[in-house]
């Protein structure tokens, strides 16, 4: 099939998705008595309307992004990193082993200011990786199947957590530790909310694993074992070590993610640091069929659905206040909507190709 | 029971594996199915026994006309199958597999079905412990409880298929009384599907032998072997006289080696090779030939004796590192195990090149168009390798080998090849000898291996008889090939 | 036996019994070829469509109804999406568990803490007075006595009847099942129904029995240790349903610990089922489980087997197709 009719195929059944979705939404929102054009309106206008509103989605989109472009890797080799939220608390974690012990003044630190940040999100990036490791391990060495592996780590790593905030890093009388000092966080603009650093370095990550997958031999070998792990032993690829690196990359990717929600997002330590980030990566892979190319855009997609859903539950017009769930319904729809229009396509072309072989 | 099979045709993509095939079966009868791997023999059992639905042609049961959509179907009528890998479930004891399938209640009666077994065991003078599980069976023993499975389900009729490979001599020596027991006594047909000439004779009243998806021989038994073998194997023709060449220094040394492999053992195996020798490994399927060459690329463990690859042992070293070695390894199975279906051509170079972190496409995709100019493989650099037909895959694998080796391992190398294609690919072969690489190769083609080899290693049940005088003008090679193949003069 | 101990056992089996419903039903799921990963959304779900249904109608059985019938849609779309579609039954069982989940949490703004299901409490008139056993097994709600139902009744079909066994071949080695006359892809529907239904009863039980409210934080991530619970305890109910009882019961240990116990140990020892469950999977999973059976005696193999081996169905996630036809 030509390139361009498969690109036709994919705008077409994304777009019937997206017609799919949004009429669930709207179903659900009229027999709750509220108004979907005007909530559309308002959604639309409450998450790109504003300059403010479009940095919210930016800054929303960067942990996601980050995420979605580790679980490229990992996708591309045929595994399924469930463990990704794990690896994000992870990242959060150790980012804050040393956020939480810089002081409000730095200003007799000179040089080594500048150093806190790139020291904490290495130290996530550490933290993320170590746990996708340990996953990998369990399931070279363990035979241990690595979505349980991975939804066991992602349960441990929330115990980790918990433990963390309730005990030695607590601030004060709720799970938490204290704000981070300004030095610690990442770097803000002035006036808009958001960090050209973190932009920089999400998207200098993107590109990074964006080009491994299209020009390194490991990107190649990862795509070679998504396919066709025999073959590609046999044509000298080592399976295992490809394997263990991938999600070992996608960890340090989800750390640096885990960093972001922590550096950023929420300025300090607490429960459910994670936020669902690691699944929405997984969820923005599945829609763009791991394709590299369509990562970005899809990413900041579904990073307007949280703000404009945080908009529409914070409307004082009740025809379309709703709540910010429904923002999560609407993913969760598209996605799998999405994936049955793949699935529906596929099979028509492969009706299509018998009758055509036997007629 | 007559059953009989009228112009049964069936066509897998441009190959006729089943060519109007007419046979009949009487009752009472043990008839041999013969022919070469690619025969046909299986794709008309599977449809006879109601895997498969033939393109055309019908079935008759005692004139009848019937088609089965399953092979249940199948045996309610009276015909069953047992597979070279019998369809049992290995994670389950010995008396679920019998009950499962049986038309019963809710409830199943273990204990009448564990009367029922034994019962039909004794029958045929087995013995099946009913709470074994499956899978701690050996081959002979899950043939047996096949068979007592489909016995006691009504078959009249009996196809099996290859079944004396991997079996202990007691146990075919059981079978054997078994079958001639169920024919004499209680009238069923029994259809033998096999390669093993000396078993055809001892058991067979009939013959029908296969070639090319055609019938070419039908033939009461006792028949020399000799008629069989060149009915099997066609006229072969005579060996073209080779020229000298030189060898080199020993690249490879097998001693003593044996291996365990899905349904057989490799016994005992030793062979030396030098640069620049090519040996074919002769026998056909499932004899060992294939294990033994993966056995000599690190992908199939032994359970003694060593391989030596210029005098370091091979023990230890995993598929990847041998390559590095000089070592290639080219399996039969195209798409399963050696091209990744979903990558270009191009990208298959790509991976096989063995330069740094980053891949310069450009200088991949010349390298492909170069390779497919060289090897006349009849599709783009950038065209998915599964859209190429098989022959031109075959090709691929070949172009996919790298430059320098001292050693080859090819499995069945011109598979699906047509004449001109063969001709060409040995060539490549035969200049990579000049270069002083050695070549093991497997062919189920006996003119083939006759044309290409200097010794040839022949393979039967897991023993192998090395044939060094293949230029002996008093014997056709191909028939003397042909006769260890069946198993005569062991 | 110590009054409070009895009291503390009967609490597991009482707490466990929606996962347990919801792992035996995942368990026959499995035990025919298909991985219903929407699990812990499908149980919140269920759990709400309980509750709505029965608080409307006042109703157990219709409530009951309601959660068994939206755990056996969620999980036909699995077995849909993946026999004819040809969809990963992960990929589409992911998305399904994060949907179901939010669906969940919407709809249910509505409904939190507003009503209280009345309690489905029956203990059983004569056999509650035996000592121990009594105290544990008969005094209980409804849910907890399905929940018992359901684990004697899985096992019986999978190991006592002729469906069963068709049903566990089909997940093995569905060409055999095929063979012998089975349409494996029919069963695959039918199990995968029924493993379903069973999920959305506990995800009931939970809203009309153990926390008679609709509050999603007491649900939500049981689903999964649900699953992870099939795999440890080796798709065997019996050992499922010990496997469950023995997580609620790490869990009581740590709920009493609470008192005497700083938060952050506690949140810790939280971490306890896992860490046990990823190191028994270590142990079994690999080699050693082989190396042992070598050393054993064939007799002893099937019971061992039995107690030990985990390895799952061997036709799981896979897709059934039968050759050299269309």
């Amino acid at each position: 099939m030509s390139r361009l009719a498969r690109w036709r195929g994919t705008v077409l059944t994304f777009s019937a998705a997206l017609t799919a979705a949004l009429a669930l939404i709207a179903v659900i929102m009229l027999s709750l008595d509220k108004a979907p054009l005007a909530a559309a309106q308002r959604f639309i206008e409450g998450a790109i309307g504003t300059p403010s509103a479009r940095a919210d989605v930016i800054m929303a989109a960067l942990p996601m992004l980050l995420c979605a472009a580790g679980l490229l890797l990992t996708f591309t080799a045929g595994l399924w990193n469930i463990g990704v939220e794990g690896q994000v608390t992870m990242g959060a974690i150790f980012a804050t082993i040393i956020a939480r012990t810089i002081p409000r003044d730095v200003s007799d630190w000179g040089i080594f200011a500048a150093l806190i940040v790139p020291a904490e999100l290495l130290l996530a990036m550490f933290g993320g990786a170590l746990w996708a490791g340990l996953a990998a391990l369990l399931k070279i060495r363990g035979g241990i199947n690595e979505i349980f592996g991975g939804v066991a780590l992602n349960f441990i790593s929330v115990n980790i957590l918990l433990s963390l905030v309730n005990g030695a890093w607590r601030v004060g009388t709720f799970p938490q530790t204290a704000p981070f000092a300004p030095a610690a966080l990442l770097p803000r603009h002035p006036e808009l909310r958001l960090s050209p650093l973190g932009i920089g370095i999400a998207l200098a990550a993107f590109v990074a694993v964006f080009m491994a997958l299209r020009g390194t031999r490991f990107g190649l070998q990862l795509r070679a074992i998504g396919r066709n792990a025999r073959s590609a032993g046999i044509l000298g690829v080592r399976v295992e070590r490809n394997i263990f690196w991938a999600m070992v990359a996608c960890g340090a990717l989800a750390g640096l993610a885990g960093a972001f929600q922590a550096l950023f997002t929420r300025g300090r330590l607490l429960p459910n640091i994670s936020g669902g980030i690691g699944f929405m990566g997984v969820l923005i892979v599945l829609l763009t069929g791991v394709r590299a190319a369509w990562v970005l855009p899809v990413a900041l997609f579904l990073a307007t659905v949280p703000i404009g859903s945080l908009k529409l539950a914070t409307s004082l017009d009740s025809a379309v206040q709703i709540d910010a769930a429904l923002g999560n319904v609407f993913q969760g729809a598209l996605v799998l909507a999405v994936l049955i229009g793949g699935g529906v396509r596929a099979r028509l072309a492969a009706r299509r190709k018998e009758r055509s072989e036997h007629g | 029971m007559h059953v009989e099979l009228q112009n049964i045709t069936k066509t897998f993509g441009s190959l006729r594996a089943n060519d109007a095939l007419s046979l009949h079966f009487a009752e009472g009868r043990i008839y041999a199915l013969l022919g070469e791997n690619g025969a046909g023999k299986s794709t008309l059992m599977k449809i006879l026994s109601g895997y498969q639905p033939p393109d055309s042609g019908t079935i008759l049961i005692d004139g009848q006309t019937v088609t089965f959509q399953t092979p249940a179907d199948a045996l309610q009528c009276g015909i069953g199958m047992l597979h070279q890998d019998p369809l049992d479930v290995p994670n389950l004891t010995v008396l679920d597999n019998f009950m499962l399938g049986r038309r019963e209640g809710l409830l199943p009666k273990r204990s009448a079905a564990r009367e029922a077994l034994a019962q039909h065991a004794a029958r045929l003078g087995f013995q099946l412990d009913p709470f074994r599980y499956v899978d701690s069976l050996t081959i002979g023993e899950r043939q047996q409880l096949e068979i007592v499975r489909l016995l006691s389900l009504g078959a009249r009729l009996l196809i099996l298929d290859e079944p004396t490979t991997g079996i202990s001599a007691e146990q075919k020596h059981a079978l054997f009384s078994a079958l001639k027991r169920l024919a004499a006594q209680e009238g069923m047909t029994i259809i033998l599907v096999s390669h093993k000439l000396e078993d055809v004779a001892a058991l067979c009243d009939e013959v029908y032998v296969l070639r090319s998806g055609k019938l070419v021989g039908h033939r009461q038994m006792p028949t020399p072997i000799d008629t069989l073998v060149t009915l099997m194997f066609g006229q072969s023709l005579p060996r073209p006289t080779r020229g000298a060449h030189a060898l080199g220094e020993e690249i490879l040394r097998v001693e003593s080696v044996s291996l365990t492999a899905r349904r057989l053992t490799v016994r005992d195996l030793s062979l030396s090779v030098r640069s620049g020798e090519v040996i074919g490994l002769a026998g056909l399927d499932g004899s060992g030939q294939s294990d033994f060459l993966r056995a000599c690329a690190g992908l199939q463990a032994l359970n003694g004796g060593r391989i030596l690859l210029a005098g370091a042992p091979i023990h230890g070293k995993r598929y990847p590192e041998l390559l590095r070695l000089g070592v290639a390894y080219a399996p039969s199975g195209r798409l399963e195990e050696g091209l990744v279906d979903g990558l270009t051509l191009t990208e298959h170079f790509a991976l096989t090149a063995s330069d740094g972190a980053w891949i310069n496409w450009r200088q991949a995709a010349a390298l492909a168009a170069e390779q497919i100019a060289r090897y006349n493989i009849r599709g783009a650099p950038h065209s998915p390798v599964q859209t190429l037909s098989g022959g031109n895959q075959q090709r691929t694998l070949m172009a996919l080998l790298p430059k320098n080796l001292r050693l080859l391992l090819l499995e069945d190398p011109t598979r699906g090849l047509d004449v001109e294609s063969t001709a060409w690919v040995w060539q490549q072969l035969l200049a990579r000898r000049d270069q002083g690489a050695a070549i093991l190769f497997t062919s189920p083609d006996l003119d083939e291996i006759v044309m290409y080899s200097d010794r040839v290693l022949v393979f039967c049940e897991g023993r192998a008889t090395l044939v060094t005088d293949l230029d002996d003008p008093s014997r056709n090679p191909a028939e003397r090939l042909g006769e260890l193949i069946g198993g005569k003069n062991l | 036996m110590d009054d409070a101990l009895v009291r503390t056992l009967a609490d597991i089996v009482k707490v466990g019994a929606p996962i347990v419903l919801a792992a035996i039903g995942e368990t026959i799921t499995e035990r025919g070829g298909v991985v219903n990963l929407s699990l812990d959304g499908s149980l919140v779900l269920s759990a709400l469509a309980a509750f709505i249904a029965g608080t409307s109608t006042g109703s157990v059985i219709v409530g009951a109804l309601a959660g068994i019938g939206v755990g056996l849609v969620i999980a036909l779309i699995v077995a849909v999406c993946s026999i004819e579609l040809k969809l990963s039954q992960v990929a589409v069982g992911f998305v399904l568990t994060l949907l179901c989940r939010d669906l969940a949490l919407f709809l249910g703004i509505p409904y939190r803490n507003a009503q209280v299901f009345p309690t489905t409490f029956l203990p059983i008139p004569v056999l509650k007075d035996i000592p121990v056993i009594g105290a544990i097994f008969f005094n209980q709600d409804l849910f907890t006595y399905l929940s018992f139902i359901a684990v004697a009744a899985a096992w019986w079909w999978l190991f006592r009847t002729k469906a069963g066994l068709t049903l566990r071949a089909v997940g093995e080695r569905p060409q055999a099942a095929f063979a012998r006359g089975v349409n494996v892809n029919a069963m695959r529907y039918l199990y995968t129904a029924i493993g379903g239904g069973l999920v959305g009863l506990g995800g009931a039980a939970y809203t009309l029995g153990v926390l008679p409210t609709w509050s999603d934080t007491g649900i939500v991530g049981n689903g999964w240790i649900a699953l992870a619970i099939v795999i440890f305890g080796g798709w065997y109910p019996l050992r499922v349903a010990l496997g469950v009882y023995l997580v609620a019961g790490l869990r009581a240990i740590v709920t009493s610990a609470q008192a005497q116990v700083p938060p952050q140990v506690v949140e810790l020892l939280n971490a306890l089922p896992w860490l046990l469950m990823l190191l028994t999977l270590f142990l079994v999973s690999g080699p050693y489980l082989d190396r042992l059976l070598k050393v054993l005696p064939p007799r002893l193999h099937p019971p061992i087997r039995t107690v030990l081996r985990a390895r799952p169905p061997s036709a799981l996630g896979t897709v059934f197709e039968q050759e050299g036809r269309r």
